[in-house]
């Protein structure tokens, strides 16, 4: 009885005292070899430096300039300094803003040629303390991009040279910003990709099975013909990176009606779907390539009849999709270096892009696990976590 | 057309397991008899990529400039009121109950009211509550969408 | 009771239920339609899965017992337990829905953006979820050794070991189409023994039994060395109040409800699954009060036993007799272990899934299922260490743990945009962590009479204010650490869904055109 109530007495204050080694651990409070005067000085830089990152790695713009210029003047001890891109002054921080008025004139030099440059004010109002200032270009990908101005009260080699090293650690951040939004585009590129590669031939083939049916049966043509509609609207769709598992599964059906009505009984599909995933949220257009997939498989060596079962199942706080054929399989030793990125650009792009696509989002456990061999069939299982900060979809039609 | 929904039947049953590594998957029941060959697991290597803290806010970003937070706001204040009016009924039951019960000392009353009577004051509280909000999203929907909105249930 | 009935009734359940965990059986599954078979859950469905999994050993045996016992003030138990469903409804059921979180880590990690809130609440809903554990073991070990004369941890053991075998087998998740059966089992299994014991009532003359102004525990009878019971008799009205502030704060917070709210397909149907919730639970809960009321009646001996929570069990015995009374008893015992399965699988998987989600340091297989153990292993160890708290008043205190540390974190989380990460782990560490302390030392008996154990004994009333205030003045202290995207989540959290998907599509896309022929399927069967 009375060692419950010690545990249970404890359970608050080891809470406390874990959050607290927790937060103590994240932000280590001094140490206990204070270290020389140079080394403190490099961990106050460094220290500087890494609050001036942040936002410069959100591009120039006003803004960040903005905030990464009260760390630069800091890190450089000028007094004041001055962000700009090409064309305007995007932001000031220190005394002398008046200066700002002229600063671009100055800089026509330093834009063009991206050489660092120094000049003197011209201004000699006494309540001003700017006499002198270095310009260093902002250059990202061999294009200069802007320009950072430190002023000072008189000519100074060192700030020259100091000036010079900050806005080329500018422009490595500036650089580094630009990689993240290639990546991203690349992702979107992606995407269009896939979207792109449905297309041609699926489409040709679905309007071409369309077409057949207008004379025999015109309703089945129509019908078709709307489902056909609403698949190219889903897979074309603007917005958004994610979709929810009902609106991928309901395209998916869309998809498999158009391609039994080109294929008619040579396809049997089973769907088990439990109803407690239907809003699981998944990067848009990922599973549709692993049906397509089924389907081609499937079509390719069966002269009889192909079967392909799509099920989704709860499993505590993840979602389990599996798609599985029993068509011709793949050779594991090709499907491996396809997964590597090796398999050419002709065949199965659409399961390395999903599974590029689903370890980027969720993290690397949650790759496809494909069970297949020549022969054999294939069974894809695909794992999704029924919540990813920052992963939202748009949810499903309110009344469905 | 017969394009089977066989559903279970056909179905290979497995238990299942989320967190076990995939086991040799069970052969669906093939149109041919012959053997199939054993089928490899085969999965993508890792990337190691970091995933952002918060991937993608685009479209939460849309979202705001699309409807804007001052419309959001006159939402969210008009679904607090309705709450805070339901809850405060609730509060105000719950707060004089105890103190009438024990001014009263009827066992029979609180057996009645507490037993029997109070079910179905909170089911029509709740219900009047359901009402009104969703009053006030379509009302709101009207406000930001125009006419063309189709309306609520 | 007559075991020869009884067992088979329980063998009955805990067969299903391992049948229904291990196989993967599926009600659901036999549709030949791709609209039928993704058609999400229905309000109706989902409330009867969400009261089969929520009406637990405390709602099937213990109201009934604290009845017996205690009067008619314990009617109070069972309206808070209805009521928290209201405050659940006005304030989260919706925006909890919108924000796609599917655990309470979850939601803090998304609407504060912050891996230690997230941390810091997995520890609170692990606690919560262990404290109210312990009661459905103890139910179960007082049905089976009313049954079988087996003593009383087998109960527990039989419970816990089933529910470690369904989950960690792979089964037993969130079933809804089990979890809604589990409801009508357990409402047919209190309902029909109670339309006859109502018939015999009548039979017999149709008395109303007296209820002593002087609560049995005074009288030196069952439960005086009961820690909760002697404060009551002291403090009557605070412990009124101290169980509602309990029962109708801290129903939003518990584990296994909330994770149940992410089958609703959007907002709109979450706040009407509540209602329907609602609606059953509070059906449902017209039942145990007839048991306490004939159990006063028919058995007052039981008040004076240390048995009173078996009033339930026994009553149908005592007033049909024969093989009728025994087939009753027989069924409420079925309808017992249901509660206790449903309501304990319910749990173990949150609280297991919270585990080796943040708590254990990697993921896999083992550690799921060493997870679920684990889960089970500790409430399991508590109920042999602590067997003198009814089971009602049990549960009570895990509801107050869970208003003191989640309501706040909930209704400011969705409600106000000022709140802060460091706002939520104070109000959280001090709001929740006294209530978890106070909980610990009235199970203890380190404080045994007076105020001081009044208020420990129901510390709702105190802990759930300070934890509000505590994170309102934080998070207006902390102003700096306002999560980055606290306007787009909160966006998210209160736009009805309608709204988001229904944009204009941008120039140069084709207008959604429909022919009105095909959009009667997308727009028909609204909730």
């Amino acid at each position: 009885m009375s060692s419950t109530a010690v545990l249970l007495a404890l359970c608050p204050l080891l809470l406390a005292g874990g959050f607290l080694a927790g937060r103590r651990t994240a932000h280590p409070a001094g140490r206990s070899d204070l270290g020389s005067p140079v080394e403190r000085a490099t961990f106050e830089t460094l220290h500087t430096a890494s609050l001036a990152a942040p936002p410069l790695r959100a591009g120039l713009t006003e803004d960040s300039a903005r905030k990464a210029a009260r760390r630069l003047r800091s890190l450089l001890g000028t007094d004041a300094l001055c962000l700009t891109n090409r064309s305007t002054v995007l932001t000031w921080h220190g005394t002398g803003e008046h200066h700002a008025r002229q600063v671009l004139d100055r800089l026509a030099e330093v834009l063009d040629t991206g050489r660092t440059a120094a000049f003197d004010c011209g201004c000699h109002a006494d309540d001003c303390p700017l006499r002198w200032a270095v310009a260093a270009p902002i250059v990202v990908d061999h294009r200069v991009l802007g320009a950072l101005v430190a002023y000072a009260p008189r000519e100074s080699a060192v700030l020259a040279r100091a000036t010079d090293e900050v806005a080329r650690w500018v422009s490595v951040q500036l650089e580094l910003a630009e990689l993240d939004r290639s990546r991203t585009r690349l992702i979107e590129a992606e995407i269009k990709a896939l979207r792109a590669q449905i297309s041609p031939h699926f489409i040709f083939n679905s309007l071409a099975a369309i077409a057949s049916f207008v004379r025999t049966d015109p309703t089945r043509a129509r019908e078709l013909l709307l489902e056909f509609a609403d698949f190219t609207r889903y897979s074309f769709r603007r917005h958004g990176e994610f979709t929810t598992l009902a609106d991928e599964l309901h395209s998916i059906d869309q998809y498999l009606a158009l391609v039994r009505a080109r294929f008619g009984d040579r396809l049997s599909v089973t769907l088990q779907i439990a109803p407690e995933v239907l809003a699981v949220t998944l990067p848009f257009l990922c599973l549709q390539p692993l049906v397509e997939n089924a389907v081609k498989h499937g079509l390719e060596g069966a002269v009889t009849r192909s079967r392909i079962t799509i099920t989704a199942q709860d499993a505590g706080a993840e979602a389990e999709v599996v798609i599985e054929d029993d068509g011709v399989g793949m050779d594991p030793d090709r499907l491996r270096a396809l997964l590597r990125g090796e398999g050419g650009p002709s065949a199965g792009v659409g399961l390395l892009n999903v599974d590029e696509r689903l370890r980027t989002v969720f993290g690397d456990p949650y790759g496809l696990v494909i069970e297949t061999a020549r022969g054999a069939g294939t069974r894809i299982t695909v794992r999704i976590p029924k919540f990813r900060a920052g992963v939202h979809s748009s949810p499903p039609e309110a009344g469905e | 057309m017969t394009w089977l929904f066989a559903a279970g039947a056909a179905s290979p049953k497995r238990s299942a397991d989320p967190f076990s590594p995939p086991r040799p998957a069970v052969r669906l029941p093939a149109v041919s008899a012959e053997p199939a060959p054993r089928r490899e697991t085969v999965t993508g290597e890792p990337r190691r990529v970091h995933r952002p803290q918060r991937p993608h806010t685009r479209w939460e970003i849309d979202e705001q400039t699309t409807l804007g937070a001052a419309y959001v706001r006159s939402l969210m204040r008009g679904q607090l009121r309705t709450g805070l009016a339901a809850f405060a009924v609730l509060v105000l039951l719950l707060a004089t109950l105890p103190l009438f019960f024990g001014a009263l000392g009827s066992a029979t009353v609180v057996w009645v009211v507490l037993g029997f009577a109070a079910y179905p004051v909170l089911v029509l509280l709740a219900w009047w509550y359901v009402r009104r909000a969703e009053r006030n999203e379509s009302d709101f929907a009207r406000l930001v969408e125009g006419a063309e909105h189709r309306g609520g249930p | 009771m007559n075991p020869a009935y009884a067992i088979p009734a329980v063998a009955v359940v805990v067969l299903a239920t391992v049948l229904i965990g291990g196989f993967g059986l599926r009600l659901s599954r036999t549709t030949s339609d791709f609209y039928v078979a993704s058609r999400s859950v229905g309000p109706g469905l989902n409330a009867a899965a969400i009261s089969g999994e929520y009406l637990s050993a405390a709602s099937f045996l213990g109201v009934a017992g604290l009845l017996l016992v205690h009067g008619p003030d314990m009617l109070w138990y069972p309206v808070g337990y209805t009521a928290g469903y209201l405050v659940l409804l006005v304030f989260v059921a919706a925006p909890l829905r919108r924000s796609g979180a599917y655990t309470l880590p979850d939601f803090a990690e998304s609407r504060l953006e912050s891996r230690q809130v997230r941390l810091l609440v997995s520890m609170f809903v692990v606690g919560a979820g262990w404290l109210y554990l312990v009661p459905q073991l103890q139910g179960a070990g007082l049905t089976l050794s009313l049954l079988t004369g087996a003593p009383r941890w087998l109960g527990g053991a039989v419970v816990a070991a089933v529910v470690i075998l369904a989950v960690a087998a792979g089964g037993m998740r969130s079933i809804t189409f089990v979890q809604a059966f589990q409801y009508w089992l357990k409402l047919t299994a209190l309902l029909v023994p109670a339309f006859f014991l109502l018939l015999v009532w009548h039979r017999d003359g149709g008395a109303a039994p007296s209820f002593p102004d002087i609560p049995a525990a005074l009288l030196g009878g069952a439960g005086a060395d009961q820690p909760l019971a002697t404060s009551r008799a002291a403090h009557p009205l605070y412990a009124t109040y101290g169980l509602i502030f309990a029962t109708v704060l801290g129903t939003m917070g518990l584990p296994h409800v909330v994770v149940r709210f992410y089958t609703s397909p959007h907002g709109r149907a979450a706040r009407r699954t509540t209602l329907m919730v609602l609606t059953l639970v509070g059906f449902f809960y017209l039942l145990p009060p007839v048991y306490g009321w004939l159990g006063r009646l028919y058995a007052p001996a039981l008040s004076q036993a240390h048995d009173a929570d078996a009033t339930v069990l026994l009553l149908p015995g005592l007033m049909v007799g024969g093989v009728g009374g025994d087939l009753l008893g027989a069924l409420v015992a079925g309808g017992a272990f249901a509660a206790f399965l449903s309501t304990a699988s319910g749990l173990t998987m949150a609280v297991a899934g919270v585990l080796s989600q943040d708590v254990l340091p990697s993921r896999g297989v083992r550690h799921f299922r060493f997870a679920t153990v684990l889960a089970m292993a500790v409430p399991f160890g508590g109920t042999i260490l602590v067997s003198g708290v009814p089971v009602a008043d049990a549960v009570g205190m895990a509801f107050a743990v869970s208003a003191s540390a989640f309501c706040p974190l909930l209704v400011l989380g969705i409600w106000w945009r000022r709140l802060t990460p460091p706002g939520a782990v104070a109000g959280l560490l001090l709001g929740g962590g006294s209530s978890l302390l106070a909980v610990g030392l009235t199970v203890a008996g380190v404080v045994r009479s007076g105020w001081l154990h009044t208020l420990l004994a129901w510390p709702a009333v105190w802990s759930v204010p300070v934890g509000f205030l505590t994170m309102v003045l934080v998070s207006l202290a902390t102003p700096g650490s306002v999560p980055p995207h606290t306007s787009a989540t909160m966006t998210r959290l209160h736009l009805p869904e309608a709204l988001t998907v229904r944009r204009p599509p941008p120039p140069g896309e084709p207008a959604p055109g429909v022919p009105p022929a095909r959009r009667s399927r997308v727009t028909g069967g609204g909730p």
